[in-house]
């Protein structure tokens, strides 16, 4: 029980849409509307600490300019993490309706 | 700064106008050697009827500009003021705005946040500086350029504008998750 993953609600959204395609963080802000620019890229540090994704720098032409990119996708952990935040879910849910 | 100086030279030129027209009639009418000095080499020196009629039209364009100095009446000059000054600031108005509209003043500026950036980079470390605050500054630079291409000038400044208050509240959540971690790390060793 004490290595269950837990996971927010924000890391829930985040892990949903990286299960779909790797993406990177403006792409994650675009597609969600729980996610806030000035939030999503500490989320994912965090989340990448704890191996719940993994990260790689964008490749760039020769003549692209500007800061590197960083593309995110899920890890095996955190699909695992993600499969039981959605078990745990319908579970609770499936609870609620039974208790109403 | 320009535009400023435009328009106090557009003010000024008007303002000379009007106060030509107050002044009445200069005290000697403009002799012809006045004339040739004010327009030069711009009198044709010709004797047929052409350079005559050029020559007496410049030289009563002239005249005008310089205070009309036929109309002797104070009344008169008051109603061709009245008449006159609003159509000249008018268009002296109207063509400071096209100046100003048409004016393309190229300069080269740095990179939204560059300024900044260079100050979370040397304050954070590289890790979170490569994987959080540049990542949110490129994010901006994408959409900032984006909106200059399409000449949305304002958007592209608003953006400008979000782009700090982003990097406040990015930077006000990494030092609280940093502490947090931490405080958590300390905790377990103790």
């Amino acid at each position: 029980m004490k290595d269950m993953p837990r996971i927010s609600r924000v890391e829930f959204e985040i892990l949903s849409l990286l299960r779909a395609k790797e993406m990177y963080g403006l792409e994650l802000v675009k597609e969600s509307s729980m996610l806030k620019r000035g939030t999503v890229y500490v989320t994912l540090e965090r989340m990448t600490d704890k191996g719940y994704v993994n990260s790689r720098e964008a490749e760039r032409a020769p003549h692209e300019s500007g800061l590197p990119r960083r593309i995110y996708n899920i890890s095996g952990l955190g699909q695992r993490a993600l499969a039981a935040a959605q078990a745990a879910a319908a579970a609770y849910s499936s609870w609620e309706a039974i208790a109403q | 700064m320009r535009a400023l100086a435009s328009f106090f030279r557009a003010v000024d030129r008007g303002s000379t106008v009007v106060e030509n027209f107050l002044a009445g009639p200069p005290s000697r009418r403009p002799t012809k050697a006045d004339r040739v000095a004010r327009l030069g080499h711009m009198l044709p020196t010709g004797k047929h009827g052409a350079a005559v009629f050029v020559r007496q039209l410049l030289i009563q364009i002239d005249d005008v500009k310089h205070g009309l100095p036929q109309i002797k009446w104070r009344s008169v000059r008051l109603l061709l003021y009245v008449g006159f000054g609003p159509v000249l600031l008018t268009h002296d108005i109207l063509s400071f705005c096209i100046r100003l509209g048409r004016r393309t003043r190229r300069t080269i500026v740095s990179a939204p946040a560059s300024g900044v950036l260079a100050v979370i980079r040397f304050l954070v470390p590289k890790k979170a500086y490569e994987r959080i605050f540049a990542q949110a500054v490129e994010d901006f630079r994408e959409e900032y350029y984006l909106e200059l291409s399409e000449r949305r000038v304002w958007r592209a400044r608003w953006l400008h504008v979000c782009l700090y208050v982003t990097l406040l509240a990015t930077a006000a959540l990494w030092l609280g998750t940093s502490a947090a971690k931490k405080v958590f790390d300390l905790s377990k060793i103790s």
